[in-house]
């Protein structure tokens, strides 16, 4: 097998199984993934808020507006393809919350519609766009 | 002249409106202006063995007509009408003064080499034996501005679990508020060496023929009497407008007018930035005592959140403060026009203000909340575009009206977004909630301000401090440079505005200027007594 060709297979593999993760996640909670829901804004704004700052990092950030990207941004180097399989939600999002904490730490955090984020919950408003719309 | 008898206690306070057409005194030290930096100054002089004459322009009670003597245009930023934002009459503008107290920091007087004309000839630690008088003289509960007595004091007072390297915790008391006027009014009408002059508005300032020395001033009142005042050394204490007016104005001998060589006087016009720029979204309920909504007349202290003086460094920003206003305890926006244009009002709107407080005292008290407005209150760097000018028109004495080109630029916008911006990521990292900034502070390539931006009525800087007589009109010691008797009290006299509100600092800085004068009345003595005593002996 060409090497192009199983980085696409792989890839496809990784989201395949994504997808049917994220379906069932939607049926539970509405948010379509827990890495579709930055948690501290989902507590204190609207879900149609964090919507609008996922259309708006996406037009900022216009090569990170896919799903594939998003997720594999978002599912990164802690968050491998083991842990995806996990259902356990509650794991995924204090691996996501720890990284938000450490992209304030690390002043990894842009200015979204003139709210101070890091850029994984930015791009937790993104995918949460996605998937929605 | 009222000035009689010593039995009578209102014996050293004269009506100028009841002298004779012209009239000529003479004293020691000749304080013009009766606000919190000329009453401050007149309060020491008590007892004293020096005759000490105050001229104040107004009368005890707030008069329209002697607003008016006050008005002035503004050309530049938008801001408050001039005749409303200070007050004309004996206690000057601490008749609607709300009471904030808080101490400049050690950075405010630093030189910082991102912040233009920054640097002022003195260091917070000469202030700091001043502030230890100040804070009696506006009836603070304590001296103390350290946040860790305060904590002390109160087991429900908790600061918020941010980083102290970024932020921290400034600590602000609050006066009842001391209405000079009423407060020290007593004591100054019946001090047997002070002599009080009311209705005593100064209209010419006149030096000696070198241009070295003042020798007398000229104050008039609308009944058409004139008071001659000399004196060895002359204060001027009006207020940072009106202290560059009556140096501009004074422009018979000096067309530029005295002080003024190096065309300083008037300019570094300083307000404190102040505005609503952020909002605080929490899930949770914190207790914020510590952070707690000024009550007037009620609250006693509480902190802001301050940037550090090294992230300021390291971020080049200027200084500033972040108030947390409850969202559900926000009184609306307030602007420059929530104010009335109308100084008789304003002080109305105050005493109706106090009443209304002081029914909600009885309400129960609440600290916990999750949603707050930031309230800014930033320093704007000193700007001499930023100015104070005499206009063609005159008031009714016959003195030049003043125009205000209250100018900002860029560093102010970047410090006060970048601010919030650090203020936010520290929010975050504490896991605490977001901020959001305000829609006119989101681009970081704009220099619009909200329109909401007001200032504090914090007049500073139009004659600041610096040991070249180049960078500032007055010396170390508040003395004009190039004036062997002409000294200056109050914020017109300071560098950089810092954050701090700046009464209790200005009352600082006229005390000090009043133990310099007392040393040099005295060493001036001691010089003269020698001479005496050698021509005696020559003799």
């Amino acid at each position: 097998m060409k090497r192009r060709n199983f980085i696409l297979l792989t890839t496809a593999a990784v989201v395949g199984a994504a997808v049917p993760l994220i379906h069932r996640w939607d049926e539970i909670s509405g948010w379509g993934s827990p890495f579709a829901q930055p948690q501290i804004l989902s507590l204190i704004t609207t879900r149609r808020n964090i919507k609008v700052l996922g259309r708006t990092y996406m037009e900022r950030f216009p090569s990170e507006s896919n799903y594939n990207v998003l997720f594999n941004l978002l599912s990164g180097k802690q968050l491998n393809s083991k842990l995806m399989h996990e259902s356990d939600t509650r794991l995924i999002r204090s691996k996501l919350n720890a990284r938000i904490v450490d992209d304030f730490h690390n002043e990894r955090t842009l200015i979204l519609n003139g709210w101070v984020l890091s850029v994984t919950e930015a791009r937790q408003c993104a995918l949460y766009y996605l998937l929605q719309s | 002249m009222h000035c009689t008898t010593y039995s009578n206690p209102d014996h050293m306070h004269i009506d100028s409106r009841t002298l004779d057409s012209t009239s000529s005194i003479t004293g020691d030290i000749c304080i013009i202006g009766a606000g919190a930096a000329g009453i401050s100054m007149a309060l020491e002089w008590i007892d004293s063995p020096y005759k000490v004459i105050v001229l104040e322009g107004g009368g005890f009670e707030v008069e329209p007509r002697m607003q008016e003597l006050y008005r002035g245009k503004n050309i530049g930023q938008r801001y408050y009408p001039l005749h409303s934002s200070r007050l004309h009459y004996f206690g000057g503008t601490t008749g609607h003064w709300a009471g904030y107290c808080s101490l400049l920091d050690p950075i405010d007087f630093k030189t910082r080499e991102w912040v233009a004309h920054s640097g002022w000839p003195m260091s917070f630690a000469d202030l700091t034996p001043y502030y230890d008088r100040a804070w009696e003289v506006v009836q603070l509960e304590s001296s103390h501005f350290d946040l860790e007595y305060w904590l002390k004091t109160d087991p429900e007072l908790l600061t918020l679990p941010i980083d102290n390297k970024t932020i921290w915790n400034k600590i602000l008391q609050f006066s009842p508020p001391t209405r000079f006027g009423n407060h020290y009014r007593s004591a100054i009408k019946e001090a047997r060496n002070v002599h009080l002059y009311t209705y005593a508005n100064v209209v010419d300032i006149v030096a000696d023929e070198s241009i070295a020395k003042i020798n007398k001033v000229t104050a008039a009142n609308f009944e058409g009497k004139k008071l001659e005042v000399h004196a060895r050394h002359f204060v001027l204490a009006g207020g940072a407008i009106q202290n560059a007016r009556m140096l501009l104005a004074a422009n018979r001998q000096m067309p530029a007018g005295l002080g003024n060589d190096n065309d300083l006087v008037g300019r570094y016009f300083m307000e404190h930035l102040e505005v609503t720029a952020a909002d605080l979204f929490m899930p949770d309920d914190y207790s914020m005592k510590l952070y707690r909504t000024w009550v007037y007349g009620e609250t006693k202290v509480r902190a802001e959140l301050a940037i550090t003086a090294e992230k300021q460094e390291q971020q080049h920003l200027l200084n500033g403060t972040i108030a947390l206003t409850p969202k559900e305890q926000s009184s609306g926006v307030v602007s420059i026009d929530s104010f009335p244009d109308d100084a008789v009002a304003t002080v109305k709107m105050w005493e109706k203000m106090e009443k209304e407080f002081r029914r909600a005292k009885l309400k129960e008290k609440k600290f916990k909340f999750h949603e707050f407005e930031l309230f800014t209150r930033m320093e704007q760097s000193p700007n001499p575009l930023s100015r104070i000018q005499l206009t063609r028109e005159s008031d009714e004495l016959g003195v030049p009206l003043v125009s205000l080109d209250w100018k900002l630029n860029s560093l102010d916008k970047k410090s006060m977004r970048k601010s919030f911006e650090l203020l936010g990521q520290e929010i975050g990292k504490a896991g605490m909630g977001r901020i959001q900034l305000r829609e006119w502070l989101r681009d970081p390539n704009s220099e619009a301000w909200s329109p909401e931006l007001g200032g504090g009525w914090h007049h500073m800087g139009t004659t600041r401090m610096a040991n070249n007589p180049k960078e500032g009109v007055v010396d170390a010691d508040c003395k004009i440079h190039g004036l062997d008797n002409l000294f200056v009290a109050g914020s017109s006299c300071f560098t950089t505005s810092g954050t701090a509100n700046p009464t209790l600092s200005l009352i600082a800085l006229s005390l000090r200027l009043s133990d310099h004068l007392k040393e040099r009345l005295s060493t001036e003595s001691i010089i003269s007594l020698n001479q005496n005593q050698n021509m005696e002996n020559n003799g």
